[in-house]
């Protein structure tokens, strides 16, 4: 498999092409490297469909976020430091908008690489007649995968027209910095890289810059673990000033970050850690057979072949895949609360959205998910089965970083870390809406139409049961919002939103925000391993500001559970910033943000009503009966 | 005695000093270290800890150039990293174990290296000047060898049982301020408080003595036992003068040494004799010159070398005698804040020891400090033994600044001051509280080091206050306001945040004039 030409595949492309090989696969079963390419082709085709069918849509949707950028560039700006340096903030900026063209790759050439590597190393459990989907998606399929060199060339092209656009959205597609290297001042100025290698030191990814001209230095960084492991120690953190190079050792793989956010060693090893999971979801572990039988294997090789062009694909996909999930690590406390959030609905209307995946879920569905961009709906597992909060937001940043799986109905190989690292599962993901999606799991390979038909019982309750509308409700107007935080149990009387964007004076508090100086907070039960924060809302209003409350939140988060100390019950800290209040119970974690001069005994009052609050509308922000031990 | 080798990568502390202008040519790289402690570790051992620190440092500057490689934490080492001159580093390496006493603050491991460095300018001047005026490096090493050994032996773990297996392990001996440690803080000097009356005293005292050095400029640090009463020298030198004081020369250090002698009667300082026995093995190119002493080397760190004399001036033969009168010569020491030499003058009353500074250009040589001596006994003793008494009639013992209900520790940044409760008290805390405000203190010295880095211009703008109700229901606090820092544990309180917020305001308004306190 790893030496398959683009052309063995190609021969199986086009729209005849794949109703044809369709047809072969069904004549000769056995013939298991044939189905395997029209696997490939048919994942390629479900990407490139959404090329061609959304080429138009997408290319509005990137010129209007340009002109949104431009428009906004003092906010932009505002988060770079000089020469660019700051380059998150940039990303979060784009974070629901940035799922144009470059994620159709992504979705490419990670089917492709699943299929690359499934060929190696999974290929048994891939039934001639696994890729049902192709059949129906075969009419659509492009001649992408036919002419690899020319999607490299389309690659190169988007690249150059974003070059054209620089700075600002250069980031829309392909990598930053793709140009630069170790040497380049622009590249030493980011302010969190990220590499992955192979132990022998060949890249595999960098956030920034060119693998290939960065092997030199993922040689150095290899260098360093070697060195220190000869010793017969193992290096975990290299602190220099504001930066940080933090280490993490996935035999065969290691994974670096060099940082100067001021996060922690344990924040950033935590990333590190989700962003190895991600690689998992794509290649299942599976990957370390490889290196077991070749310890000098390539793995850029393995992904991408000798073709050049695939590789850089890989480039792309790297950099979005990432670019996204760094988008998570810094926006998402899912990354460090090991928790997931469910969006406010209605229980009657969850309810009904849980009968109906539980109606599914009995008929060869492992999990089956319903969910809202990242937050969850609904979701129910078969027996026994637990879905890890972790492969929650794996498999959510998976599937909403690529665009592809928005376009139409997808059927595509997924690793649940957590739950088997080791073997893929499948996953069956469908659009009702633009934020809106299913998700259904299973462990059969030919589930494909099975899931179709349990997808159209499923939309057809949800339309009936008005869930989707409600989402849609949720979604504008349905989280929790700090100025609606009720009086007490005194006084039930909500204020009005509209009339109390200024904290209630009779708290003894004047200052912009809710009750107390209150301006956000999150709440954790734990048993649900559930979160559910606040809205944002004034002073927290640039996604800076929002950037910075969740990392106070994750600071505070792992002093509380340090590894030698904790875990702590209370915490209490005021600096220019805020005031954090910390709360940690058996049952639930409460973080809560405050102005900086709020004082301690209202804080700590209003602290009390959050949890009572919560405790209140538990039906409508959590999901109930969804712990791994109630089924 | 024989030797047996330490296992290299079992060892528990390594320290070395290299210059990274020398050595430059490949083979030539044993040329860079300047000290390697344990100096029995294998010249390969030396060379990749060297290897690995300047790699580091070269690497780490392609992010950070202004501030390369500070720490290294591995699974199980921490080495610290300290540039103390341009291109001259201390690196030291401990051992971290969750499970014993070996979790450090990094911060305070290198205010050790710090402490080391000052102490060492303070008496030969900078490294790098020794290395300047003798280039193969025999001059620098030997100074810093004899200098580092002498300094490290104030960490010697001692049971009567290890005086006999010295060689061994010596480096196991060695005790570095870890988590117990997490209410002092190294780099500051201790104050006496005082009432306003002897206030008074001490400073009509401090102008008689300095009339006594006639016009010149001359700087005066006067102790009651291991406290500082009253210092007119910059806060970094005060720090400096107060722990070689507090080291050799206030009373508790003259007994300590005494007793120290009698138990090492005839022998050698044991780590130097240790060294020497394995000299070949450290730095063999310059071995002999370590060995045979050809260079004059001065140890104002070696133990029981000061005494009391008969006047009540303290003497040592560490700077040794004068040619002409054979009598001992004056310690000499450099100043940070001028950059100046000085002659250091210790007198002592019982409890309270007098240190006078006194430019060397300004006076004629020994018999200019003789004339001094004079003056001072003839028209200041009587003042400083009233003074004493005054003192110590006053003094609360070493339980002094205990408050019962608080272990806490008061640190001024600015001034480099700082109070504590004492060592005995603080060890009736739980190994869990101390080991969580290690954490904790860990935690503000990265805030500390963020502001640092964010160009804020000190620490006042980083007003920061911490309570942590920890794991065994302790309160853990950190206070930073106006350079101030205040840490505290309070076990045994109660549970409400507005218990733990009060305790400090009272303390605040009760010791530290209302510093801490929120209104």
């Amino acid at each position: 498999m790893l030496g398959r030409s683009p052309s063995t595949s190609g021969s199986l492309n086009g729209d005849d092409q794949g109703c044809d090989a369709e047809m072969d696969r069904e004549r000769n079963p056995d013939r298991i490297d044939l189905s395997l390419d029209a696997i490939e082709n048919q994942l390629a085709s479900i990407s490139m469909s959404s090329r061609s069918n959304g080429e138009k849509v997408e290319q509005l949707e990137q010129q209007l976020l340009i002109e949104q950028l431009i428009a906004g560039k003092a906010s932009v700006d505002e988060e770079f430091d000089v020469e660019r340096e700051n380059c998150n903030p940039e990303e979060e900026d784009v974070d629901s908008d940035c799922n144009t063209e470059p994620s159709d790759m992504i979705k490419e050439s990670s089917s492709s690489i699943k299929n690359n590597f499934d060929v190696d190393e999974v290929e048994p459990r891939w039934s001639p007649s696994s890729s049902g989907y192709a059949g129906e998606r075969g009419s659509t399929s492009g001649g992408d995968e036919i002419n690899e060199d020319e999607e490299g060339r389309s690659e190169i092209h988007e690249v150059a027209k974003d070059d054209a656009y620089r700075p600002h959205e250069q980031w829309l597609s392909g990598k930053r910095g793709g140009d630069e290297d170790d040497a380049s001042i622009s590249w030493r100025k980011r302010k969190k890289h990220f590499f992955i290698f192979s132990h022998s030191g060949k890249p595999v990814y960098s956030r920034y810059g060119d693998e290939h001209k960065l092997a030199g230095f993922s040689a150095t960084l290899q260098a360093i673990i070697s060195f220190v492991e000869n010793k017969g120690d193992r290096v975990k953190l290299i602190k220099a000033g504001k930066h940080q190079i933090v280490f993490l050792v996935k035999e065969p793989l290691h994974l670096v970050c060099i940082s100067c956010t001021g996060e922690k060693f344990e924040a950033l090893k935590g990333q590190l850690e989700l962003l190895y999971s991600q690689m998992i979801v794509i290649l299942t572990k599976s990957v370390n057979r490889c290196f077991e039988k070749n310890p000098k294997f390539d793995m850029t090789s393995l992904l991408g072949g000798t073709d050049v062009v695939f590789s850089s694909l890989i480039h792309s996909f790297s950099w979005y895949f990432l670019g996204c999930s760094i988008l998570f690590i810094v926006m998402n406390p899912a990354t460090f609360l090991h928790a997931y959030s469910c969006i406010r609905i209605p229980i009657a209307v969850r309810q009904a959205a849980s009968a109906v995946l539980l109606d599914v879920a009995g008929s060869g569905v492992l999990f089956a998910l319903l969910m809202c961009k990242d937050k969850v709906i609904s979701l129910v597992g078969a027996q026994k089965a637990s879905l890890h909060p972790d492969d929650i937001l794996l498999l959510a940043n998976f599937i909403t970083s690529s665009e592809s799986f928005r376009t139409s109905e997808s059927f595509s190989p997924i690793c649940l870390p957590k739950y088997n690292p080791m073997a893929f599962l499948y996953a069956y993901v469908h659009y009702f809406d633009i934020d809106t999606y299913l998700i259904l799991l299973t462990t059969r390979s030919d589930d494909f139409y099975h899931l179709k038909d349990s997808r159209i019982q499923i939309e057809n309750v949800l339309l009936k049961s008005n869930v989707l509308s409600e989402v849609q409700k949720s979604l504008v107007d349905g989280g929790l919002h700090i100025e609606d935080l009720p009086n007490g149990p005194s006084s039930q009387i909500r204020p009005s939103r509209s009339t109390n964007s200024v904290g209630s004076t009779a708290e003894g508090f004047a200052g912009i925000g809710g009750p107390a100086g209150l301006w956000h907070f999150m709440y954790k039960s734990i048993y649900l391993e559930q979160y559910v924060s606040s809205e944002f809302s004034p002073p927290i209003n640039s996604l800076k500001q929002q950037k910075r409350l969740f990392r106070a939140y994750q600071n505070l988060y792992i002093t509380m559970h340090d590894r030698e100390a904790g875990p702590h019950k209370t915490h209490f800290r005021r600096d220019n910033s805020y005031v954090l209040l910390c709360w940690v119970t058996q049952d639930f974690e409460l973080y809560a943000a405050f102005d900086p001069l709020a004082d301690k005994a209202p804080a700590i009052k209003v602290c009390n009503r959050i949890c009572q609050w919560v405790k209140d509308v538990e039906n409508e922000v959590f999901l109930q009966g969804a712990s791994p031990f109630s089924w | 005695m024989g030797f047996t080798p330490i296992n290299d990568a079992g060892e528990p502390v390594n320290f070395c000093v290299f210059d990274l202008r020398r050595g430059q040519t490949e083979g030539q790289e044993l040329d860079k270290i300047l000290f390697f402690y344990p100096n029995d570790v294998s010249l390969s051992t030396q060379l990749s800890v060297i290897g690995l620190s300047e790699g580091l440092i070269t690497f780490t500057r392609i992010f950070s150039p202004n501030a390369p490689c500070e720490v290294i934490e591995a699974e199980m080492h921490s080495h610290v990293f300290y540039e103390a001159e341009p291109d001259v580093w201390m690196v030291l390496i401990v051992e971290k174990h969750d499970d014993s006493d070996k979790i450090w603050r990094m911060d305070s491991l290198r205010e050790v290296l710090k402490e080391v460095h000052s102490l060492f300018v303070m008496f030969n001047g900078s490294i790098r000047a020794l290395v300047d005026k003798e280039p193969t490096g025999g001059l620098v090493r030997t100074h810093l060898y004899y200098f580092m050994m002498d300094f490290l032996s104030a960490f010697e773990k001692r049971s009567t049982l290890e005086y006999c297996c010295w060689d061994f392990s010596a480096g196991k001996k060695l005790q570095l301020p870890n988590f117990s440690d997490s209410l002092k803080e190294r780099g500051t000097f201790q104050m006496l408080a005082m009432g306003r009356e002897s206030a008074l005293e001490v400073e009509s005292l401090v102008k008689v003595i300095e009339s006594c050095a006639g016009y010149t400029k001359c700087f005066t640090m006067v102790l009651f036992q291991d406290l500082v009463v009253s210092t007119n020298l910059s806060p970094v030198d005060s720090v400096s003068l107060f722990v070689y004081a507090v080291l050799r020369l206030t009373p508790h250090a003259l007994s300590a040494a005494s007793s120290w002698s009698y138990s090492h009667k005839g022998s050698a300082e044991p780590l130097i004799e240790n060294s020497d026995a394995h000299g070949q093995s450290f730095n063999s190119h310059d071995a002999s010159s370590l060995r045979n002493g050809s260079y004059s080397v001065l140890r104002p760190l070696q133990r029981g070398k000061w005494f009391k004399g008969e006047d009540g001036f303290l003497l040592t033969d560490i700077w040794g005698l004068d040619v002409n009168s054979s009598a001992l010569k004056s310690p000499v020491m450099w100043l940070n804040q001028t950059e100046e030499k000085m002659y250091m003058l210790a007198y002592q009353h019982r409890g309270l020891t007098a240190i006078v500074l006194i430019p060397v250009s300004y006076v004629m040589g020994e018999q200019g400090i003789a004339k001094v001596k004079q003056q001072i006994l003839e028209t200041a003793s009587v003042k400083i033994s009233k003074v004493e008494e005054k003192l110590s009639r006053a003094w609360g013992g070493e339980n002094a600044y205990h408050v019962s209900g608080y272990r806490y520790l008061l640190v001024d940044g600015d001034t480099c001051v700082s109070r504590a409760t004492p060592p005995g008290k603080v060890t009736t805390l739980t190994k869990e509280s101390l080991v969580a405000m290690n954490k904790l203190r860990e935690e503000v010295d990265v805030e500390k080091c963020g502001a640092k880095w964010n160009n804020k211009s000190s620490l006042c703008e980083n007003d920061l206050e911490i309570c942590l109700r920890a794991r065994n229901n302790a309160w853990l606090i950190a206070r930073l306001t106006g350079g101030k820092e205040l840490y505290m544990v309070v076990e045994k309180a109660n549970e409400t945040l507005l218990y733990a917020s009060e305790a400090v305001e009272k303390f605040s308004e009760r010791y530290c004039d209302g510093a801490f306190s929120l209104n």
